[in-house]
């Protein structure tokens, strides 16, 4: 059991993963699913860092490493990135593509491996591990589309990682340590006098890549819509929250992430009112969520923090079931363009009732997940005082009701009728969706089992009246208002477009640009080249003209003009030599 | 073999489910309506004892008028750059048709039969 225990955690999945090819086509997927739980169960019964105590270290090449620290931050993370890794694989059981389970399972043992590392080297090696099996889930869509997005996404991930591996080297120089632990004092700015060092903005920027800060966070929305029903459901579950995790870990009380944070929540509501793809509304959502994580870890206080933990928890088990019902949709239907859907409730009841959970859960209604854990961070903000940031996270969380409690399920489920008659999701999948609706009931209503999990003591009570009616008001208020712009005919109706995001720099600009650029050189380079070869061809024509038989190099010369040379030629090096 | 195609409603009549009927439609958004009137009279008869913006947040219905007014802005945000960046579907790819991820749906998928 020692010897089990000293492994990194999730190291079945990552290990049992890679072997999963040798089992029947069949198998496969049963096989990735019993992976999942024997990693969990291992994790669970895995000692646990007590308050002071220090996780094993490991000397390689004169470093000091810590591969495994399970402590009060990390096991929260460890424990829900399990519980997803079960879900999904449930969801993922009739799929029949050794790719998708054997990246499914690296990917999330990578994740829970990078959130128990005690060291940048051993982050750094789980980070760059998540990104490379991720992007197969992508990838195995099959269109030359998902490809390119794939790319994209991988050149994002490695780059993070790069830059992750660039701080942990600056650190190791300039400290001798590579110890994962806070890199900010308090107090400490982005730039000046008192500026956060070299190897912290690295790393800062590495975790900022992968929580998908503002503009810098296309890859999301270009690539999880992108990747299979499947794929989307892991995807969404571990990278993002990976990063949340690293920078609660890093930069708690980060005083410039609260600002970024606020910015997150508020800019992916507008371009999710207008989306078209459900799935990349829900992509949209996703960074709306990040924010809120990031103004938690912005404001650093023990409530803030474990805010942020339960956020997270919470957001990874709703928003997979937002991306499952949805999943099931674009599985049954074919599509999951909000013009093409409409009227499923009909066909796909089960699905649409779980599909109003999740939306229901990260909207924050009571006995839901969501209001036991985004009231947190928004309570925090208040404790603190800091009114515009109280009031941009109550703008957000109507923002929320409006693209993920109503857009979602009313325009795939209501609406209007598409006349589209599907089956009822897969049983696995419609397995996978109750576990997961069940358990944002039951963090809702047992939500002291949560609280239990977190790094700090709890002293919240979430069902305060004063916190029910408000909130209530806000999300009734909110759907009010969706009743009257839709009888007034003011809600946007959903078209059929793409819609430009910071993505359009490097996917139209930078190409356009390094075209224009290209061109110059071409025009440089064959103007040289011409005049080269012009030059070139003279000289060549000119010695061929002289060496010729009729040339006045090549030509038969008398034997008086040769005899005079030859005596100049004489005389000269005569004088040469005596003078 | 074809019955995981979306196929229109041909031959059999499309029916109105209970959420489509417009009395019952009119029956929830009353119902809405009852209980955000519920929810605003509710404020007068509790205090937060620990308001941390006093003057804001104790306002009558603050969070009422506030939700309200804030999903119609973010609404509205959201057609006001509609005209900035909409661009066609074939914008960056030029056959979104294509664009489909792989559904994985194999022939017999489990749960089918039932």
């Amino acid at each position: 059991m020692s010897f089990l225990t000293s492994l990194p955690p999730g190291w079945p999945m990552i290990v049992g993963g890679v072997f999963l090819w040798l089992l029947p086509k069949r198998g496969q997927a049963i096989g990735a699913l019993c992976l999942a739980v024997l990693s969990g169960l291992l994790f669970w019964f895995s000692p646990v860092l007590g308050e002071g105590e220090s996780a094993a270290t490991v000397s390689l090449l004169g470093a000091e490493l810590t591969p495994i620290r399970i402590d009060s931050l990390s096991r929260p993370f460890g424990l829900v990135f399990h519980i997803a890794a079960i879900v999904s694989s449930i969801y993922a059981l009739h799929v029949r593509d050794p790719r998708q389970h054997i990246a499914g399972m690296v990917y999330a043992g990578a994740a829970i491996g990078a959130c128990c590392a005690g060291d940048l080297m051993t982050l750094f090696v789980f980070w760059e591990l998540t990104a490379i099996s991720s992007v197969f889930l992508v990838w195995a869509s099959d269109t030359p589309a998902a490809y390119r997005a794939g790319m994209r996404y991988l050149i994002i991930q490695v780059g993070s990682g790069v830059l992750l591996l660039t701080g942990a080297i600056i650190q190791y120089v300039e400290t001798g340590s590579l110890t994962f632990s806070l890199f900010v004092r308090e107090g400490q700015t982005l730039f000046g006098a008192d500026a956060i060092s070299p190897a912290a903005w690295c790393v800062l920027l590495a975790f900022a890549i992968k929580c998908a800060f503002p503009l810098l966070h296309n890859w999301l929305q270009d690539s999880y819509p992108k990747a299979t029903v499947t794929g989307t459901v892991f995807l969404s579950a571990f990278t993002t929250k990976l990063a949340v995790y690293s920078l609660a870990r890093g930069f708690a009380g980060f005083d410039p992430l609260i600002t970024v944070g606020c910015v997150m929540t508020l800019f992916p509501i507008i371009f999710a009112v207008i989306e078209n793809d459900l799935r990349r509304v829900l992509a949209y959502s996703l960074n709306n969520q990040l924010g809120f994580m990031v103004v938690g870890v912005g404001i650093g206080t023990e409530l803030a923090i474990n805010g942020t933990v339960a956020h997270a928890f919470c957001h990874i088990i709703y928003k997979s079931l937002l991306f499952m019902s949805v999943g099931a949709v674009l599985f049954r239907v074919g599509t999951a363009k909000a013009t093409e859907l409409g009227g499923l409730h009909k066909s796909m009841p089960w699905t649409t009732i779980f599909c109003m959970i999740g939306a229901g859960a990260i909207s924050g209604f009571p006995l839901l997940s969501g209001f036991v854990s985004k009231s947190m961070i928004i309570s925090a903000a208040a404790e603190e005082h800091l009114f515009w940031v109280w009031i941009v996270l109550l703008i957000a969380s109507a923002g929320v009701m409006e693209h993920s409690g109503i857009k979602i399920p009313f325009f795939a489920f209501f609406a209007h009728d598409s006349g589209k008659r599907v089956k009822e999701a897969p049983w696995n999948m419609l397995v996978a969706m109750g576990i997961a609706a069940f358990s944002c009931v039951a963090l809702g209503i047992a939500y002291p089992l949560l609280y239990r999990l977190l790094p700090f003591e709890v002293d919240y009570h979430p069902y305060t009246v004063t916190h029910v009616v408000t909130q209530l008001q806000l999300l009734l208020f909110a759907a009010l208002a969706f009743v009257a712009l839709m009888k007034s005919g003011l809600y946007p109706a959903e078209q059929r477009a793409v819609n430009l995001d910071a993505d359009w720099f490097y996917r139209r600009l930078l190409p356009k640009a390094t075209r224009g650029g290209k061109v110059a050189i071409e025009l440089v380079d064959q103007t040289f080249r011409h005049d080269f070869l012009l030059t070139l061809r003279s000289l060549l024509r000119l010695a061929q003209r002289s060496f010729s038989v009729n040339g006045w190099i090549g030509q038969t010369w008398s034997t008086s003009t040769m005899a005079f040379w030859a005596a100049t030629l004489l005389a000269v090096s005569l004088v040469l030599y005596y003078t | 073999m074809n019955h995981d195609s979306p196929s229109t409603a041909d031959g059999s009549p499309s029916y109105p489910s209970w959420f489509e009927r417009p009395e019952n439609i009119q029956r929830i958004i009353t119902a809405l309506v009852v209980a955000c009137v519920l929810l605003v009279v509710a404020d007068l008869f509790y205090e937060n004892p620990h308001p941390h913006f006093g003057k804001v947040e104790t306002f009558f219905g603050f969070q009422a008028w506030f939700g309200f007014i804030a999903f119609v802005v973010v609404v509205f945000s959201g057609t006001s750059i509609r005209p900035l960046i909409k661009k066609p579907e074939t914008y960056y790819d030029p056959e979104p048709e294509n664009d489909s991820p792989r559904l994985d749906r194999p022939d017999e998928t489990p749960g089918d039969k039932a």
